[in-house]
């Protein structure tokens, strides 16, 4: 899932011209009003597929995550970090991110009796 | 409050915030129970005594200047490691905030070309073969990055000196260069337009066309360029990084450490999503962005 953070080139920030020659041009969302707004904005523009979530104007998930200004994480059955991506905009891999998520979906169904990765947690079935 | 106060207050408290786990981190015990002076034992006293007499100093008590001191390294130690200290070093030392600078360091995964190969490398010869791999073909697929039906070390290797990311980051120019709605797809009108800007007044492309229109000539400078094309200074960079726009003060969890719970909200307010929702059932997948 996605999840909207605060604005990384604000009008009123760090300002790209890259951003402005294509109407992308926010000054920062003040309220999460004005933020669901730009969310939708950018779900229309890139036809976004996942879900959008949109966090609070304290950033408070994005600050829990370290997610700013983007960034990638893949979470186990288990609600354990298996991939942390290096901060965006260069450490934004989605190609490294998507090997470690079959690694993760790997590890999963492999015999976790013999796997240390687990943890010894208890191993679950698939639903 | 003057707005000159706010940069100040934040980083005292970011300083406060990131010294308070080096501090945990590198002493459990809380300082309030060191004893003020520590004695040797009587029993000690004797052994020590021995080895002056020939002439080997006695060794010396730790004192709590000493635990001060080693406590002292290990925080600093630490902090050093801590992202957005590191980040605040780059900025002031004038970084643009390039690849490498800072904090943008790599990607981690519990995982990697190690793992795969202690599991799926039946023969050791340091390749994984599609029949060596027991799982689903499309996973195969995923992990072998240049699709030459094998598994090897470089298809994990996503440092920048990995000639897949040079390809990448050309065709990530050629791409932006096409999209010229910036919405990451080309529409057929797009590729004509491109087409187009190619061909000039011609019907066709030629060879050296094609040539110029991807390995365009550097422009020329006819003026000195004004300062506000170098980049933004690095008071912009430390607002950012205060403000969390360019990054957080927070790290995030490590690998291995349990996800922090949320709750939010679409964008649409048609739905409410809680991550531990997913515990159990299948693994989930972050991205987190903006629009700008």
């Amino acid at each position: 899932m996605a999840i909207y953070v605060r604005e990384a080139h604000p009008t009123d920030g760090w300002r790209m011209s890259s951003n402005d020659r294509v109407g992308i041009s926010f000054s920062q969302p003040t309220s999460r009003q004005e933020r669901v707004g730009v969310a939708e904005k950018c779900c229309q523009s890139l036809a976004m597929s996942m879900p959008l979530l949109v966090d609070d104007v304290n950033d408070r998930v994005g600050h829990a995550y370290s997610g700013m200004p983007d960034r990638l994480y893949v979470i186990d059955r288990s609600g354990r970090v298996t991939y942390k991506g290096g901060r965006g905009p260069f450490g934004f891999k989605p190609g490294e991110m998507e090997q470690s998520l079959v690694m993760t979906l790997l590890d999963q169904t492999a015999d976790r009796s013999a796997d240390p990765a687990t943890n010894g947690e208890p191993s679950r079935s698939k639903p | 409050m003057s707005r000159r106060f706010i940069p100040a207050i934040l980083m005292m408290g970011f300083l406060i915030g990131t010294l308070s786990p080096a501090l945990r981190a590198a002493d459990p015990a809380p300082l309030k129970r060191v004893k003020p002076t520590e004695e040797p034992a009587p029993s000690d006293s004797a052994v020590p005594q021995l080895l002056e007499s020939h002439g080997v100093p006695p060794k010396i008590p730790a004192s709590p200047i000493s635990k001060l001191r080693t406590w002292w390294q290990n925080s600093m130690a630490r902090l050093k490691q801590v992202e957005s200290v590191q980040m605040v070093t780059a900025v002031l030392d004038g970084s643009q905030m390039g690849p490498g600078d800072g904090w943008f360091h790599p990607g981690q995964s519990r995982y990697g070309w190690d793992w795969l190969v202690r599991r799926y490398d039946a023969d050791a010869d340091g390749v994984i073969t599609a029949d060596e791999f027991a799982g689903p073909a499309e996973l195969f697929e995923t992990l072998d990055r240049d699709r030459n039906g094998e598994l090897k070390p470089d298809d994990f290797d996503w440092s920048d000196r990995a000639p897949f990311l040079a390809q990448q980051s050309q065709a990530g120019q050629w791409f932006s260069w096409i999209d010229n709605s910036s919405n990451g797809r080309i529409t057929p009108d797009e590729w004509q337009q491109f087409f187009e800007k190619l061909a000039g007044e011609k019907a066709y492309v030629s060879r050296d066309d094609l040539r110029l229109g991807l390995f365009p000539p550097p422009p020329k400078r006819t003026v000195p360029p004004r300062a506000a094309e170098n980049g933004p200074s690095p008071m912009v960079f430390l607002k950012g990084l205060l403000n969390g726009e360019l990054g957080s003060l927070r790290e995030g969890p490590g690998i291995g450490q349990p996800a922090p719970d949320f709750e939010l909200e679409t964008q649409d307010g048609k739905r409410t999503m809680r991550l531990s929702a997913f515990r159990g059932n299948k693994p989930v997948v972050l991205v987190f962005g903006s629009f700008t």
